[in-house]
């Protein structure tokens, strides 16, 4: 984690890093070891990406996550999108590129299913960017040398991968869908001499309107589109120059069907525009456009070429426009020009011109024809005999034999007289001084699969430029998805995707879903133990849940272990323990008295279920953790009682009780009565109340049997179980009236709030502060020591204890009530209940 | 170890369809179902994912996890769904998983009206905890003994209409409106990813540069 340290990519700074909120995104084995912010080229925008460098160590393995964000900074980790993910196998690769200026920033990742993708950079990002490729390295070289029987273990990154598993199945099936679908392309080139436009509507339709059947895409390339010098004077000019031949070559192709210009692109003096049938324009998912200028010191752009790239469907096409290099002695600049284009155009998405399916290059090639002597001036328009002999010196089909151009290219009989050069105006050829060589300067040219011909010719009467327009037609079967298919064949990948992720989900099968404590005894630990298996052929991760309660279970349970792993095949016992103690007892009585078990487990399978196991027993009712209440309804010790007939006790709110104080209570102060100053010490401090040693259980037995016997402990373990019977019970004795009483300030007010709690309350209190009074006034314990440790038993409460003289006020309080004086006033407010007392043991209890 | 660097070939791009003929979008989101004990809430989840149904259908104890993806118009939906144990006493433990669902299937059988009082139950307790965008559909399974129901369809529907719900009497016996169910909680769920549906739009007009600026917040 070090390594990321400081690093926050740019733009994305905010409260919350984004290195931590795209760490959430990741589970607690995966480790960020770099992010790097890097952006894709998509249509008219780029995109940004987070690269994030991760490494699992429940895989040993290592791959690149990129997400795409909608927003900077992040501030969720929702706004987070996975975009593609990278296993660093043996077959990636990170490919940088070093050729030019712009491309020095941009690199491929590729795998072996995937790719090469390409990310750019920003130029601020370079030092990072070197961090984050040295890394990279290491990643991949720890790969390398990682034992090569091993397989390398990726499947972490399923779980960032579904819909790129989806993608690569339908790829696989493409033969299921795919149908090939004929389309008409009609390509033309013109180099219109700087001549301006011409006026009416359709002075074009006869070089744009030779097709038959309406074709669906035009791509039209002109050439010598006004001067460069015009060009640089007047931009304005130029626009409209270019809107006015955009307009007029709309206008003038096949009338049957509406057309619109999908893109034109435009270098000085080459244009290239593709139009499309309305209709298509929807099956057209990507455009792009680029150029590469050529010309006066290569750079001018006089002379170069322009391309625009297409996805139909599923095809690729790409049609470029080029004007090479002029003059008949120039075969190998011409040449030149062709391969700087080929080598230097490279569009948006990183494909190159021979990245396509479709290519049609059509344009002002220059080539001419090798002067045959006394063959110059083609005779007879109609003469085929002539073309074939002219063109057997044509500098282009010369250069293509050789490999020196248009690899690959195909090109269609030629059986039309050479485009150039004209006296504009006329079909003669140049009748200047300088006599240029007629030539087949105007080409087009195809390359790819599935591209038939069906005419290319010239048109002799458009007569205002040097050259003549030529147009050639072609039908090309496009890749195209059925619709119908596909969705069939994606909805069965999707359903096996699914499967897949169902079926092989994590199992784990436990031995029981309920575990059942049996009788379960304060203060006496008891444990469970249970198996859970691996059920599945794949290692499995369980743990428990952490639900609500902000624990994976109640206090009075404890598991072990709360996590773990387990092989296939392999099983592991997990030990429950229940500790039903002065720690834990309230909350399990809260629990018995709403629920009929002690707890619910939720035991997590990684990637998979949940199952729960609910623990359960049967608890024995004991005094300890009892309202005075509930003890007061019971007609019986409470071991003859169950767990739920306790339930059914304390959940009876009736003000009908059996005895006036519980009877266990009573058993205590009786007995510490008779002992008297055998309390050494007096009572426990309020600290250590709650340290039971392990004599206790025969004192929680003789209160819990009504034993007729002697006490079995000593009057230390009396006192002790005094204290504990007060302070278990979920509300402290004195409640409602604990804040009212603590505010009180005189015993007569105190004394009134006292009448009003519920009578067994009323009465132990009473009962407890005279057998206290006369213990101090017989010097049998002392007053500080019984009005701080009661005083803060009696008037427990989580709200007052913040107050800076709670404990002081908790002893003044109990100060009122077993001080000496003012007794009498106590003794007749008493409606008797201590008579009991007085009268000898269990005189006034039901038997 | 030497491999071969790949060209961009046909297909490597990251197609991205305008509206109409795309698939890329996709969406994921969390689907609990809720209702009393042997409504059927296994039964639905295991029609809708493997088109079984098992006449006896053991009881779920604690909470199966499954998935299934659905194609809707342009868009792949993903559900992740919590099938979770009916009976009371894991009624403290549902919150765990209704929280932070966009769906809920809350299910009752047609033939039993504490079923039907217990899922409006249900319905209360998702409106006052549950993620206030949740999308709540009741169904009403067990449509295949309609002839022995006791819920009538006009009642729960009515019920459905005030509370804003999706309904439908569904029968995972039968499969009837099982998967229609879910389909109509897909369409229902908002579907808004910005970012997976950048680049689709080409502009006819013509753009000079030779690329496009940066457009990084720097």
């Amino acid at each position: 984690m070090e390594s990321v340290g400081d690093h926050v990519p740019n733009g994305l700074t905010g409260v919350k890093s984004s290195l931590e909120i795209v760490r959430e995104r990741f589970k607690e084995d995966e480790i960020i070891l770099y992010l790097f912010e890097a952006y894709q080229i998509k249509g008219p925008e780029d995109a940004n990406r987070l690269l994030a460098l991760v490494s699992s160590e429940s895989g040993g393995t290592f791959a690149i996550i990129s997400f795409s964000f909608v927003r900077t900074p992040l501030t969720s980790v929702n706004e987070l999108i996975i975009n593609k993910v990278f296993a660093i196998d043996e077959s990636f690769q990170l490919r940088q590129e070093c050729k030019g200026s712009i491309t020095a920033y941009q690199f491929d990742l590729s795998t072996a299913e995937d790719g090469p993708i390409k990310y750019y950079f920003y130029p601020s990002e370079s030092a990072s960017y070197d961090e984050f490729v040295a890394k990279v390295i290491s990643c991949k070289s720890s790969m390398a040398q990682s034992d090569p029987e091993t397989v390398l273990n990726f499947r972490w990154l399923n779980d960032y991968r579904q819909i790129g598993e989806v993608k690569q199945e339908l790829k696989k099936r493409e033969s299921e869908y795919i149908v090939y679908k004929d389309i008409i392309i009609y390509c033309a080139t013109w180099n219109v001499n700087n001549k301006p436009c011409c006026d009416n509507a359709d002075a074009l339709r006869s070089w744009l309107g030779c097709s038959e059947r309406a074709p669906d895409i035009y791509a039209i390339g002109l050439q010598e589109l006004d001067t460069p010098a015009k060009a640089m004077l007047n931009s304005t000019q130029v626009q409209a120059s270019v809107a006015q031949w955009n307009e007029r070559m709309v206008q003038s192709v096949h009338p049957d069907v509406e057309y619109e210009i999908l893109q034109y692109h435009r270098l000085v003096g080459i244009m290239l525009t593709v139009i499309v049938r309305k209709q298509l324009r929807q099956h057209i998912l990507h455009c792009r456009f680029k150029s590469v200028a050529r010309g006066v010191l290569n750079t001018l752009g006089n002379k170069g070429g322009v391309a625009i790239s297409l996805q139909l469907n599923e095809g690729y096409i790409c049609f470029v426009n080029s004007h090479l290099a002029a003059h008949m002695g120039y075969v190998e600049e011409r040449n030149q020009d062709y391969n700087a284009i080929v080598d230097g155009l490279r569009f948006d998405d990183g494909r190159t011109i021979s990245d396509h399916d479709h290519i049609f290059w059509l344009g002002d090639l220059n080539y001419r024809i090798q002067e045959p002597p006394g063959q110059q001036r083609p005779g007879p328009l109609t003469d085929a005999q002539t073309y074939e002999l002219l063109l057997q010196y044509d500098q282009l089909r010369q250069e293509m034999r050789k490999g020196k151009c248009f690899e690959g290219y195909t090109e269609g009989e030629i059986k039309f007289r050479p485009t150039y050069k004209y006296d504009p105006g006329t079909d003669n050829y140049d009748s200047s001084e300088k006599q240029r060589a007629p030539a087949y300067c105007d080409r087009v040219l195809w390359k790819g699969t599935r591209i038939e011909q069906l005419a290319y010719n010239s048109i002799m009467d458009i007569r205002q430029s040097d050259h003549k327009p030529v147009y050639a037609v072609f039908r090309v079967k496009i890749k195209t998805r059925d619709e119908i298919r596909y969705k069939r064949v994606q909805e069965e990948v999707l359903k096996a995707v699914d499967k897949r992720e169902n079926d092989n989900q994590p199992q784990i099968s436990v031995e029981k879903t309920v575990i059942d404590f049996g009788r379960v005894r304060f203060n006496e630990p008891c444990m469970r133990d249970f198996n859970v298996y691996n059920s599945c052929p794949l290692p499995v991760d369980f743990s428990f849940k952490e639900k609500d309660i902000h624990d994976i279970c109640e206090k009075w349970l404890q598991v072990d272990p709360r996590k773990d792993s387990l092989m296939i095949d392999s099983a592991r016992s997990i030990r429950i323990k229940m500790l039903a103690d002065v720690h834990t007892i309230r909350g399990l009585l809260k629990k018995i008295r709403s629920s009929d078990n002690f707890d619910i487990l939720i035991l997590h399978v990684e990637n998979g279920r949940d199952i729960f196991i609910t623990v359960t027993g049967d608890y024995q009712p004991s005094c300890f953790g009892l309202s005075m209440e509930t003890m007061c309804r019971t007609d019986r010790p409470l071991s003859e009682y169950s767990q739920e007939q306790i339930k059914h006790l304390m959940n009876d709110n009736s003000q009908e009780y059996c005895v006036t104080m519980p009877r266990e209570f009573f058993l205590l102060i009786d007995y510490l009565h008779k002992q008297g100053s055998k309390l050494e010490g007096g009572f426990h401090t309020f600290e250590s109340r709650k340290s039971l040693n392990t004599h206790f259980n025969v004192v929680r037995d003789w209160l819990d049997t009504w034993c007729d016997e002697e006490f079995p402990g000593t009057p230390q373990s009396a006192a002790q179980a005094l204290l504990l019977l007060l302070d278990l019970p979920d509300q402290p004795l004195l409640e409602p009236f604990v804040e009212d009483l603590l505010a009180s300030t005189s015993k007569s007010k105190a004394m009134d709030y006292i009448a009003l709690l519920s009578p067994p309350k009323r009465n132990v209190f009473m009962h407890l502060c005279m057998f206290l009074r006369e213990g101090i006034e017989c010097q049998y314990y002392n007053l500080d020591q019984v009005a701080v440790t009661f005083g803060r038993i009696l008037l427990r409460s989580s709200e007052c204890k913040a107050w800076p003289d709670y404990k002081i006020r908790c002893s003044q309080f109990m100060r009122l009530f077993i001080e000496s004086d003012g007794a009498d006033v106590l003794v007749n407010r008493n409606e008797g209940a201590g008579a009991g007392a007085r009268a000898g043991p269990r005189a006034d209890l039901p038997a | 170890m030497a491999t071969t660097p790949r060209s961009g070939g046909a297909g490597s791009g990251t197609a991205q369809r305008p509206n109409g003929t795309s698939q890329n979008k996709s969406c994921q989101f969390k689907l609990v179902l809720l209702g009393e004990s042997a409504v059927g809430k296994s039964s639905l989840v295991l029609r809708f994912v493997k088109g079984q149904f098992h006449e006896y259908q053991e009881s779920t104890i604690g909470a199966a996890f499954l998935t299934q993806t659905i194609c809707i118009e342009d868009t792949v939906v993903k559900f992740e769904i919590w099938d979770t144990a009916g009976q009371e006493r894991y009624h403290s433990l549902a919150p765990m998983y209704y929280r932070g669902a966009q769906a809920a299937i809350v299910v009752y059988d047609i033939q039993n009206q504490d079923s039907f009082q217990r899922a409006k139950t249900w319905v209360k307790e998702l409106h006052k905890q549950a993620s206030p965008n949740i999308v709540i559909a009741l169904a009403g399974n067990k449509a295949d003994l309609s002839n022995i129901r006791v819920v009538e369809f006009d009642e729960a529907k009515q019920y459905a209409e005030e509370n804003a719900l999706l309904f439908m009497e569904t029968s995972a016996k039968t499969g009837m409106n099982v998967n229609d169910i879910f389909l109509a909680i897909a369409k229902k769920l908002p579907k808004n990813d910005g970012a997976n549906n950048q680049g689709s739009s080409i502009r006819p007009n013509g753009n000079e540069t030779n690329r496009p600026t940066n457009n990084c917040c720097k």
